[in-house]
């Protein structure tokens, strides 16, 4: 994570709202890892093992039925699946282009969020207004 | 000569060193290995990708050279030739994971990229329901710009 601006990835909107003590327990979970042209990164139906924040890069959500939609905005979120039952990841990921994420494995995820309410409800509630926002294909 | 004293005379202790260190060193390359073996899968899983990049390593080294904005533009311009040919084949709206197979089928290097270009430069859009659409809009533009 030293390669990573600490204050950079705070300003991300899913973290805009923790107080200090909550991003101290949040930071450590944080990995970087690039992505290269083609590569797929989440594959439907697979369990739900690490959630993704997108630092730069081009994503392709994508399902069975050939509907696809595509994100490349800075702090925008892959694989909320971890956090929601059955735990299951619902679409396939690929990236478009190479890029650089943050990623947070799925089981100690949902520990911190189980463990800590203000948190959990503070990092759901940002959650749900990215899926929100995120152009709708349903 | 018996016990310790012919375990030293045959040099019993520096082998069973000797032995222990191969055993100890073959379990640790063992386990760096597997440790490190996720890396391969994904080389193996993309293995089409990185076959592509090392191709093109050395053409596009000379493309690099040239001013950004002209290179930029002529990707752009080369890139939406290519896709609208396919993308009139295979009818609209058309799915994305399929022109991107299919672009691949047909040997077009890069189509994730390109295809990403494409979207960015507004000449692929969303229909909204998941399918996308050709902007001929735009495509004409870019063909007006490089006719002048």
């Amino acid at each position: 994570m030293q390669q990573l601006n600490e204050q950079e990835i705070k300003r991300l909107d899913i973290f805009r709202d923790l107080s200090s003590e909550e991003w101290a327990e949040v930071y450590p979970l944080l990995n970087c890892m690039r992505t290269i042209e083609g590569e797929d990164l989440i594959r439907e139906g697979d369990r739900a093992h690490t959630f993704f924040i997108i630092l730069s890069g081009h994503l392709m959500i994508h399902y069975r039925d050939g509907r696809a939609l595509t994100v490349n905005q800075k702090g925008d979120i892959i694989g909320w699946s971890t956090v929601i039952s059955p735990f299951r990841y619902t679409a396939n990921v690929t990236s478009l282009t190479a890029g650089e994420l943050l990623s947070i494995p799925g089981e100690r995820f949902l520990e911190l969020l189980q463990g800590n309410a203000s948190l959990g409800e503070k990092l759901i509630k940002r959650i749900n207004e990215t899926i929100h926002h995120r152009q709708q294909i349903d | 000569m018996q016990g310790l004293e012919a375990i030293i005379y045959h040099n019993g202790f520096n082998m069973a060193a000797v032995g222990i260190t191969i055993v100890f060193t073959a379990l640790v390359s063992l386990s760096l290995i597997i440790s490190q073996l996720h890396k391969l899968l994904i080389i193996w899983d993309n293995r089409k990708t990185y076959a592509a990049k090392l191709r093109g390593a050395f053409t596009e080294q000379k493309q690099a050279k040239q001013p950004l904005a002209a290179a930029d533009f002529r990707d752009v311009r080369e890139s939406a030739r290519q896709f609208k040919v396919l993308i009139q084949a295979i009818g609209e709206p058309f799915s994305l994971p399929e022109l991107i197979r299919i672009a691949e089928s047909f040997g077009i290097r890069h189509p994730c990229s390109k295809v990403s270009l494409l979207i960015t430069r507004d000449l692929i859009i969303s229909d909204h329901k998941g399918f996308f659409l050709w902007n001929q809009e735009a495509y004409n533009r870019i063909a007006e710009r490089s006719r002048r």
